[in-house]
């Protein structure tokens, strides 16, 4: 469909890495994370001091890498994504649960996560010499298959933690907005609410409170919810691509679409 | 932004296009269009990272480099 994979493709590919990473590094800090890739986080390893730095340093060794494409193209769309993920993250940390609603949850996942999702696809398709039209085509791809994954990725955080590898519950004991909790908050019937708010008022959310407000979940079907939020998100990356030729390459992006609303559910 | 998220909330909640593979399909399965690519990739930027500052490799090899699945772990945050 497009040229193959060259040098310029796989040092934008190490950028989008680098860009990632350097992300994860600073969020575990932020996040006072305990694991990462099934291992010990950086920060608990090191120090907060280490994964910041290494997170700096990452960073500056993309923009240095992105420098030698000579694409100034591909130049503004990194910068613009990552002023976006910084914007993310600012959002998830300012924005309270008193005024969370879906529209607010879904600028935060497009800005901290789908953007990197668009611009990775759309980066790797322009240096394989893809006409824009085609370039904006796999960037929607990458935006929807985006928030698909961090919608799913929200709702497993109130999965086994045997399926995930990671506490069940983190997102609530940090009070971070995602969907499974605004669904529940929006529905809940007032003597519910009230408990959810005691709940989420608490100096320190505790096991029993987290299969408790689990439970309500399930009661208010908030997790199903959740997820058919994510398929319509799959469903439509799919649909961006539909007009590509059918190749081994198209048919692997839509299934990785199936995928990620599949996995570990 | 605001508007690309009114757009976005506006997506139907019908699914428009079919799941083309059983949902089992495993990562590895799919990816293997881009194994080379992919392999390729994780040696440079394990030699890329490579710095004079001890730490900063520790750091490197920890958290690129994932046991039994080589680093770069693609879907994995």
């Amino acid at each position: 469909m497009f040229d193959g994979v060259d040098e310029r493709v796989m040092q934008a590919a190490q950028v989008i890495e680098y860009l990632h990473t350097a992300t994860l590094l600073h969020d575990d800090v932020v996040d006072g994370a305990e694991t990462r890739r099934a291992k010990q986080a950086v920060c608990r390893v090191w120090g907060n001091e280490a994964s910041v730095l290494s997170g700096d340093y990452l960073l500056s060794m993309a923009f240095h890498r992105l420098t030698k494409l000579r694409n100034l193209e591909v130049l503004e769309l990194m910068s613009e994504t990552t002023t976006k993920m910084a914007r993310g993250e600012l959002l998830q940390l300012t924005r309270s649960f008193e005024t969370a609603n879906e529209e607010e949850y879904l600028e935060i996942i497009i800005n901290k996560t789908a953007c990197l999702f668009a611009t990775a696809i759309k980066t790797g398709a322009l240096l394989a010499g893809a006409s824009g039209e085609s370039a904006n085509k796999l960037y929607d791809y990458g935006m929807a298959l985006g928030i698909s994954f961090q919608i799913v990725d929200d709702a497993l955080d109130y999965a086994d933690e045997k399926k995930t590898g990671k506490p069940v519950g983190g997102d609530l004991q940090e009070r971070k907005i995602t969907l499974p909790l605004s669904h529940l908050l929006g529905q809940a019937n007032a003597s519910d609410r009230k408990r959810l708010d005691s709940i989420l008022s608490m100096e320190e959310i505790a096991k029993p409170q987290i299969e408790e407000v689990i439970e309500l979940m399930q009661h208010y079907g908030s997790i199903s919810y959740t997820l058919e939020f994510s398929r319509k998100h799959a469903a439509a990356a799919k649909l961006s691509i539909a007009n590509f030729p059918e190749t081994r390459l198209t048919k692997s992006l839509s299934d990785i679409a199936d995928f990620v609303v599949s996995r570990q559910l | 932004m605001p508007d690309l998220v009114s757009a976005l909330m506006n997506v139907p909640l019908t699914k428009t296009v079919a799941p083309t593979s059983s949902t089992s399909t495993s990562l590895e399965h799919i990816l293997k269009v881009v194994s080379t690519d992919i392999e390729l990739l994780e040696l440079k930027i394990l030699s890329d990272v490579k710095t004079d500052i001890p730490l900063l490799n520790n750091v490197a090899d920890h958290i690129l480099v994932l046991e039994e699945k080589g680093c770069a772990p693609h879907l994995y945050c």
